[in-house]
């Protein structure tokens, strides 16, 4: 077992390796005069400044020397340090962001973080609840309400219901404003006097023992977090389902029923377990998929997270903060891979001995 | 459909085969397209949840031919897939509102339907004036060819990959499912959006960058479905004895690996048809899909944003043609749904 | 399972109502006893109503934050570095917090009032020399930074030696380096291999000897110096420059303080080390993150992406009985905290505003009707008088008919530049064939004139601009000096327009009709719509003329604009100083006329009358020179002249002193105020 963890821990940079590659190849179809569009807005009002700004920026250098610039940083002739640099920890300056990729991607992890803890207990407890419910009243009205209701979520574009929720619950009614923090809490979480234990204002405002900045964090949570879980639990629903159903109908079930195992243990004791191996895979894969749906969510309730940053960067094409989030997310990803495999190994004994 | 009729499974004679069993004697649908598809088929037209969904994919793909007919382009030579305008002010107008400037030819069917004679604005107009009604009708084609090209080329691009993987394994095995995996480390959204905005200026605005973007990060699942598939069957003894008499490698995969490995990506693509148009919807909404204009569903849905605080008002800007991409989904998916429960071996009689 | 279940579910439904309570009262502050502010007859007098409000009660519109004004905007500041700010979110930071030697008088736009500055130089005073090359200004004496320290001479000086050292490519520079050095490439370095390292620092280390570097530090010092003893800023021009004291009125005319700049990495002033510092780019500019004023608001803090606050300056120079202008505001700012936040969706921003939430946000033109609604007075930002709407309830106010200073025009390229085949996307075949046009289509006069005859001016102001724009006859806009208020102007007339197309190459276009591509960046609504527009009307004459709109990315406009593709293309420009000659030289001379390909001989025609303008310093003298300009514009037809669009601002009816000034970046807080 450690010598699997150990060797998907050495592919991971090669992957990441990879990826940047990629990303870089995608940019080569671009002229440097077009890749310039990222430093102007408009028609220039001095005609000299597109040339200037291609020589500023070296879009016109060869694709392979921006890589390994952007690789391992270039050289002060002055001093003669190397700076900048992605194996020197320095991704960049991020033009949409307005600072440099590491800060912008450290600055909105919390926000994503936090949204995505909080979706996670909906969507899990709701998604597979509802996947058992349907399994055990297999065929069933209910069965067939909660297939229809996960196929209507697997079916609604993510920006026309998330508009929808905020007619309905922030505009109509003025319960759930979009954003991360009212105005007031935000001057209570900047006070020296607050302390960021962990970045996340719902978790810090509870050690803080502040309720009202608790509740004002969850009140402008609440909608994205709608949105992401009912997006989810089409998924979510059906893994659950269908592998509840494939348990129900083995030999060892049959037996246990036969023995006259009452059906309520039959299905808490003996079936629920083994069902969810399956779900614990899909689960952990919801963590990614939750970084995907948030591109979508934040800017609609125009949540300050990574989600809403990274989407604006690549609309203008801001390569260098896309390439950071790309960073993070490809580790992100493997991490979660393999932490579904050790939680499948421990879950499943037959995986453990063999 | 009206085929429905000749498959009744009922009273058939039996035949003796080559190697001496009795076997039922072939329906007719069962000769055209093999017993495995039949049965398939069989199932997809008794399941009233499948059926529903083929209904209403069958009703999008005849809006989508009829789309000349139901809703007329302005001129012959203009591009039907620029949705005409009825001015260019903010305001949207209200569903029946007499359409004023460059009115396109009124349809044969209108006069009849309704009785009157002026064109008018079925669905309203969004802001900016766009009819929301052509925007729908030709956006049904719109949608059909974006899901259908983009799911048909991520599956052959997945086939290949997945079926060399499977089926050599080793280190062209290792090696492709490398490529596989940097592929898949992107956020599929991020991916899309990040390829469509470079390839925008390449292309232009319209739906290419979007269809080559969502195929290059949308083929990785079949890839890896159908490398696992193929790992299961060739260890079957077909496909071994097959080996043994000698078949070429492309021939096994061919005829005997791949026939067997693709039931399964099919239910992943019909569920993907209807989750690709939403993506693409996406794209535009985020600003990087079609241009303002272009018959896109997911265009006409993004122009309701400014008017999010207005919609008792408005209702028509965004319940149309949500209605129009949720009913693209749901059908899709529905026939996916019920092919999954035909293709599971449990379900099997 | 079920019983854990039920606890969670009831569990979340508490969750929920305990932040819909949350949601329901107001926020913090909330007070009991109400206070009402009644007119009697002229006279006001406060009581406190302790009951419930009466039924009818004359709705009041006090602030319900006491110190705070919120505006929510949508774009974020580039940069705080006042030498490298070129948009206007960074201009309305510094403005507030930075301040120039001289400011705006009030809503003119054209005279100003000492700011840092004790008096506006001219020629009557000594301030200006009479063969307007040298400015000298007075500096004031005690005023301080927020940090403390005093400021000096040497502080101005060197904040504008700086910022032309810097040159950034894309700064401001360029606006300075024309008057002030005489040149017009827009980079310090152009005097060295003939701009040859313009923009790339590492060429320009590189290959510039020593020598060089140091002659041009030397000539920019020399340009602009200090003399802290006679407390003076002394500006030699290269050329007489009519709107200098317009261009220094911005914010790349703020004062920093240098010992604060040097102390956090700066240039330290030496002519042996500024091109160290030279085309920084906002990512490694010492200066861009943070900000030290003589301003009325300091910086509290700034998110990128997300806003940034700024807090009243306690220790503001200004004295109570010294206001800026006649009326206009002095001593400490009323308002004590500003607090801009960024939102990019119009729905949440309506939102905000309606829920009273902001003081004021962005109202994009389309989306004005909505507001409207809501608007319970409309104001004359030029008498200052508010009338009433039907809904004299209305929590809004609004301030209509602001000429704005930026217009859509559409170029006519007289010479589209093709590959070595002779090819180019945007005029078909190239020929005149029906199926394209020639390169040169559009140096024939009668193809120009068709353009302009042949767009709907009316329908353009009524539906892309929503009825909020004017119509001008000339680069120059509407109220500006050497605007011709008698000035000739095309009508839309499908007649004359088939008439003139007839004549175009000799008949050749109405025989065979013409395809051209019109191009526009797409996500610009109003752009598009011109293109829709000639593109309809043209088709109305004869189908076989025939436009095609394409949205190019603006990755792509921005190539193709470069090379000088485009043969009909629509493009806005905003002036950066309120003075004739930065539309004439753009529209005539600059970045437009180069990228038309206007023949040599007419091109030197206008570049003899933008060169007197500038030069001149009568106004009356100018006045007559545009004029001339103007009218060689209209006969030779090189554009097709747009509506300057009208501005409106919507703020909440609590909030008081706000001014429109066209100069203007932004709202200056300090006249403001907020109702109690």
């Amino acid at each position: 077992m450690t010598a699997y963890i150990l060797r998907r821990l050495v592919q991971l940079p090669l992957t990441v390796f990879g990826v940047t590659i990629l990303i870089f190849l995608m940019l080569q179809v671009l002229s440097p005069s077009e890749r310039a569009a990222l430093y102007i807005r408009d028609i220039p009002k001095n005609p000299a400044q597109i040339d200037r700004v291609i020589k500023r920026y070296g879009l016109d250098k060869p694709i392979h020397i921006q890589y390994i610039n952007w690789l391992i940083g270039t050289v002060d002739q002055d001093t003669g340090d190397r700076v900048g640099g992605v194996l020197r920890a320095d991704l960049g300056y991020s033009r949409t962001g307005r600072e440099p990729v590491i800060d912008l991607l450290l600055r909105r992890l919390p926000a994503t973080a936090e949204l995505a803890i909080w979706s996670f207990i909906p969507i899990l407890g709701i998604g597979i609840w509802l996947g058992i419910i349907a399994a055990i009243n297999h065929n069933k009205l209910i069965d067939q309400i909660a297939r229809v209701f996960s196929i209507v979520g697997y079916s609604f574009p993510t920006f026309v219901f998330g508009l929808l929720v905020l007619m309905l619950f922030y505009a109509k009614t003025g319960w759930f404003p979009p954003g991360r923090l009212s105005d007031w809490a935000v001057q209570v979480v900047s006070d020296p006097g607050f302390i960021q234990y962990t970045s996340l204002n719902s978790f810090d405002a509870l050690l803080n023992g502040r309720i009202d900045v608790f509740l004002d964090a969850l009140r402008h949570m609440f909608l994205p977090i709608i949105t992401l879980s009912y997006l989810s639990w089409a998924l979510l629903l059906r893994v659950t389902r269908s592998s509840m159903l494939e348990t129900l109908g083995q030999d060892y079930i049959r037996t246990a029923r036969s023995k006259g195992v009452a059906e309520k243990n039959v299905v808490n004791q003996h079936a629920r377990p083994n069902a969810l191996i399956p779900v614990a895979t899909i689960g952990g894969l919801t963590v990614v998929g939750l970084l995907n749906g948030v591109v979508i969510t934040e800017t609609v309730f125009n949540y300050p997270g990574l989600g809403s940053a990274v989407a604006a960067a690549a609309v203008s094409l801001d390569v260098l903060t896309v390439l950071g989030f790309v960073l993070f997310n490809a580790t992100l990803l493997i991490l979660a891979n393999l932490i579904v495999d050790v939680m499948y190994a421990f879950l499943d004994p037959r995986v453990r001995l063999g | 459909m009206t085929t429905t009729t000749t498959i009744a499974p009922t009273g058939r004679k039996r035949i003796k085969t080559d190697d001496g069993f009795f076997l039922p004697e072939p329906s007719r649908l069962e000769k055209a397209v093999g017993p495995e598809s039949a049965r398939v088929i069989r199932g997809l037209l008794t399941n009233p949840l499948s059926v529903t969904g083929l209904v209403v994919v069958i009703f999008f793909l005849v809006v989508a031919a009829a789309a000349p007919v139901l809703a007329p382009p302005f001129q012959a030579t203009a591009d039907p897939y620029q949705i005409p305008r009825d001015g260019f002010g903010p305001t949207p107008q209200e569903p029946g509102s007499i359409w004023k400037r460059d009115v396109p030819p009124v349809p044969f069917w209108y006069e009849a339907v309704t009785g009157k004679q002026e064109w008018v604005h079925l669905f309203g107009t969004t802001s900016g004036q766009f009819d929301i009604y052509y925007g729908i009708v030709w956006g049904t084609r719109t949608a059909l060819l974006v899901g259908v090209l983009v799911v048909f080329s991520g599956l052959l691009i997945g086939l290949i990959i997945g079926s060399i993987s499977g089926y050599y394994g080793g280190f062209t095995d290792d090696f492709l499912m490398r490529i596989t995996e940097i592929f898949m480390a992107f956020p599929f959204l991020l991916a899309a959006l990040t390829l469509s905005a470079i390839l925008v200026p390449l292309f232009g605005r319209g739906i290419w960058p979007s269809v080559i973007a969502l195929v290059s990060f949308g083929w990785m699942g079949y890839a890896r479905v159908i490398r696992g598939d193929i790992l299961a069957t060739k260890e079957r003894d077909y496909v071994l004895s097959a080996r043994t008499i000698g078949a070429k490698d492309g021939k096994i995969l061919l005829r005997h690996i791949l026939p067997n490995a693709i039931f399964t990506t099919m239910v992943l693509a019909s569920l993907d048809v209807g989750a690709i148009v939403l993506t693409f919807a996406a794209l535009s909404f985020l600003g990087v899909g079609t241009d303002i204009g272009y018959a896109d569903w997911g265009q006409v849905i993004s122009f309701a944003r400014a008017y999010i605080l207005s919609l008792d008002t408005y209702w028509y800007i965004i319940v149309y043609p949500g209605a129009a991409l949720i009913l693209f989904g749901l059908g899709w998916n529905l026939i996916g749904d019920g092919l999954r429960d035909v293709l599971d071996p449990r379900m099997k009689k | 399972m079920t019983k854990n279940l039920r606890r969670s579910v009831l569990l979340a439904v508490l969750l929920i109502l305990a932040m819909v309570l949350a949601a329901c009262p107001a926020q913090p502050g909330q007070v009991v006893e109400v206070e009402v502010t009644r007119i009697v007859e002229g006279e006001s007098q406060t009581v406190v109503v302790t009951a419930t409000p009466e039924p009818v009660m004359p709705v009041s519109f006090n602030a319900p934050r006491t110190d705070t004004y919120t505006d929510i905007s949508i774009g974020d500041i580039d940069t705080m570095d006042p030498n490298l700010a070129y948009d206007t979110a960074s201009g309305g930071l510094i403005m507030n917090v930075m301040e120039t030697l001289i400011w705006f008088d009030h809503t003119d736009a054209t005279s100003f009032v000492p700011v840092l500055a004790t008096e506006v130089p001219s020629v009557e005073n000594g301030g200006i020399s009479a063969d307007g090359l040298t400015y000298t200004f007075n500096i004031r004496e005690g005023v301080t930074f927020h940090n403390g320290n005093d400021l000096t001479p040497s502080d101005v000086a060197y904040s504008f030696q700086r910022g032309l050292l810097q040159s950034d490519p894309n700064g401001p520079q360029w606006l300075l380096l024309e008057p002030i050095l005489g040149y017009t490439s827009g980079d310090v370095t152009e005097g060295i291999a003939e701009g040859e390292y313009a923009g790339d620092p590492e060429a320009l280390k590189a290959n510039a000897t020593a020598e060089e570097l140091v002659a041009v530090c030397e000539k920019v010092q020399a340009a602009v110096s200090a003399d802290d003893d006679a407390g003076t800023v002394t500006f030699n021009l290269a050329v007489p420059w009519g709107p200098f004291l317009a261009t220094l009125t911005q914010t790349w005319g703020a004062a920093m303080d240098e010992q604060w700049a040097v102390e956090n990495g700066a240039w330290d002033g030496s002519c042996d080390t500024w091109s160290d510092y030279y085309a920084p780019g906002a990512e490694n500019d010492e200066l861009s993150g943070i900000i030290n004023g003589t301003g009325p608001y300091m910086l509290e803090s700034w998110t990128p992406g997300e806003g940034y606050v700024l807090v009243a300056n306690p220790n503001y120079w200004r004295a109570d009985d010294d206001p800026m202008w006649e009326g206009g505001p002095a001593g400490a700012p009323a308002i004590q905290r500003i607090v801009r936040r960024i939102v990019t969706e119009w729905g949440t921003r309506f939102a905000i505003l309606q829920a009273g939430d902001a003081e004021w946000v962005n109202v994009p033109p389309a989306n004005r009707p909505q507001v409207d609604e809501f608007v319970g007075e409309t104001c004359d930002w030029r008498t200052n008088e508010c009338t009433p709407t039907d809904n004299p309830d209305g929590p809004l106010r609004k301030w209509g008919d602001q000429p704005s200073t930026s217009r859509t025009d559409v170029f006519l390229n007289f010479n589209v530049s093709t590959d070595e085949n002779g090819n180019n996307p945007y005029i078909g075949s190239g020929q005149l064939d029906g199926n394209g046009i020639p390169a040169d289509f559009f140096s024939d006069i009668h193809a120009r004139l068709a353009f302009n005859y042949c767009f709907d001016y009316d329908t353009y102001i009524a539906d892309a601009l929503n009825g909020d724009g004017v119509r001008n006859n000339g680069p120059i806009i509407l109220d500006m000096l050497g605007y011709n208020p008698d000035g000739e102007m095309y009508m839309f007339d499908l007649d004359k327009c088939a008439e003139e197309m007839a004549l175009a190459w000799d008949g050749a276009v109405a025989e065979n009709g013409f395809r051209l591509q019109a191009a526009y960046n797409t996500g610009n609504d109003t752009r598009q719509t011109i293109g829709a527009i000639l593109q309809a009307n043209f088709r109305s004459i004869d189908p076989k003329y025939q436009i095609e709109l394409v949205g190019l990315p603006w990755p792509t406009m921005l190539a193709a604009f470069r090379v000088g593709q485009l043969p009909v293309v629509a493009s806005g420009w905003v002036e950066d100083i309120h003075d004739p000659h930065n539309w004439v030289q753009p529209f005539t001379v600059g970045t437009y006329a180069g990228r038309q390909n206007l023949p040599d001989d007419l091109k030197a025609q206008f570049q003899e009358l933008v060169n007197a303008g500038v030069a001149a310093s009568d106004p009356a003298e100018r006045e007559a020179i545009y004029f001339e300009l103007q009218k060689l514009h209209h006969e030779s037809a090189i554009q097709i002249t747009g509506a300057q669009a009208t501005g409106v601002r919507y703020e909440q009816r609590w909030v008081q002193g706000y001014y429109y000034n066209p100069a203007l970046f932004d709202n200056y807080f300090y006249s403001f105020g907020l109702a109690q």
